[in-house]
């Protein structure tokens, strides 16, 4: 009964994502489902607590849901972000050359729409110098280069960048 | 004390992968952190599930769904940290403007096109290795069926997110 009541939440959770991102113009789609799924997960902890009290049922009925959400999360920010599923949506339509595909995906407007993403998050801003980092953007920078160093991994491009740079120089 | 056995294991699985195994090789790839994550999340879900059976009743059950959701929910944070540090295009631009020695005009956006081509060839070759694009004949790419059936998924994902511009 707590899976339903869990899987319940889930369906809601999505469904109001669904209309609330037709409603809320250019809300990144992150936020408007921590908010959504927020208030929908503590109604149903509320819910649990009160049908079956301080039980097992009751955590695995909010683990089980705070689970699902997550990997919603995940699947809508790769589908809507991955180079990956942009290559598949385009070979669906019909098959293509590697110059078609070049010429249908192009980088400019890759890296346009990273800039405008970046820029929409308040990250990065065009300032009288050229590109910076705004104090949001800094923050995150700092916290992935603790990332790298805990993981032991820097990230794949700007480690190509620095050597392709070292050797053009 | 179910799930403070569950808890234990995950900081153990995460332990030993930042003490010792973050430098193997084996594991120094998208497959190879999935495996890592995916065997353990197996050996939890066997355990708790064999527990579960023997001793049978509804906690128990729940207490099983707990566990295996707790590594769920660990082990999706960990991959999507894990891929973020390793490949994300977003935070390789944040990065580089980060440095400022190259964050001037025309020569960064050299730069940054040529890691979008070459990332959008090493996506091309990650799909032809999943089995979802296939090269016919002609040289040009197309679509395997289970390339169509994940392109369909995405689409759906996208019209119910609402999200018009992607890739």
């Amino acid at each position: 009964m707590w899976l339903l009541s869990s899987m319940t939440a889930f369906s809601a959770s999505v469904i109001v994502h669904a209309a609330a991102m037709r409603l809320a113009g250019c809300a990144g789609a992150v936020a408007v489902f921590v908010g959504v799924g927020g208030v929908i997960g503590v109604a149903l902890i509320g819910y649990c607590l009160v049908s079956y009290g301080w039980t097992p049922a009751t955590l695995a009925a909010s683990l089980t849901y705070a689970f699902f959400c997550e990997l919603y999360i995940f699947l809508f920010t790769l589908v809507g972000n991955s180079v990956s599923i942009g290559l598949l949506t385009k070979l669906a339509s019909q098959p293509l050359k590697p110059a078609a595909i070049v010429d249908f995906y192009r980088k400019e407007a890759m890296i346009a729409r990273r800039f405008e993403q970046l820029g929409r998050g308040n990250l990065l801003s065009a300032g009288p110098a050229g590109l910076e980092l705004t104090v949001r953007g800094a923050r995150i920078v700092r916290i992935f280069s603790l990332v790298h160093a805990l993981l032991h991994r820097p990230n794949r491009w700007v480690s190509r960048m620095s050597c392709e740079g070292d050797d053009a120089s | 004390m179910p799930l403070l056995i569950c808890i234990l294991l995950l900081v153990a699985h995460a332990g030993l992968y930042l003490a010792i195994l973050r430098d193997w090789p084996a594991l120094a790839s998208e497959r190879g952190i999935f495996r890592y994550h995916f065997l353990s999340a197996l050996v939890v879900a066997v355990g708790f599930g064999v527990w579960a059976l023997a001793y049978g009743g509804a906690d128990t059950w729940a207490w099983f769904a707990c566990a295996v959701m707790l590594h769920g929910i660990y082990s999706l944070s960990f991959l999507e940290l894990w891929a973020l540090a390793d490949d994300s295009y977003s935070l390789a631009i944040l990065e580089i403007v980060h440095r400022g020695d190259r964050a001037a005009g025309p020569a960064l956006m050299r730069r940054l096109e040529a890691i979008g081509a070459s990332k959008q060839g090493s996506r091309l070759d990650a799909l032809r290795s999943l089995g979802l694009v296939r090269e016919p004949d002609d040289g040009s790419f197309a679509l395997t069926p289970a390339g169509h059936a994940a392109a369909l998924l995405a689409r759906a994902l996208l019209v119910l997110v609402n999200v018009r511009e992607y890739g």
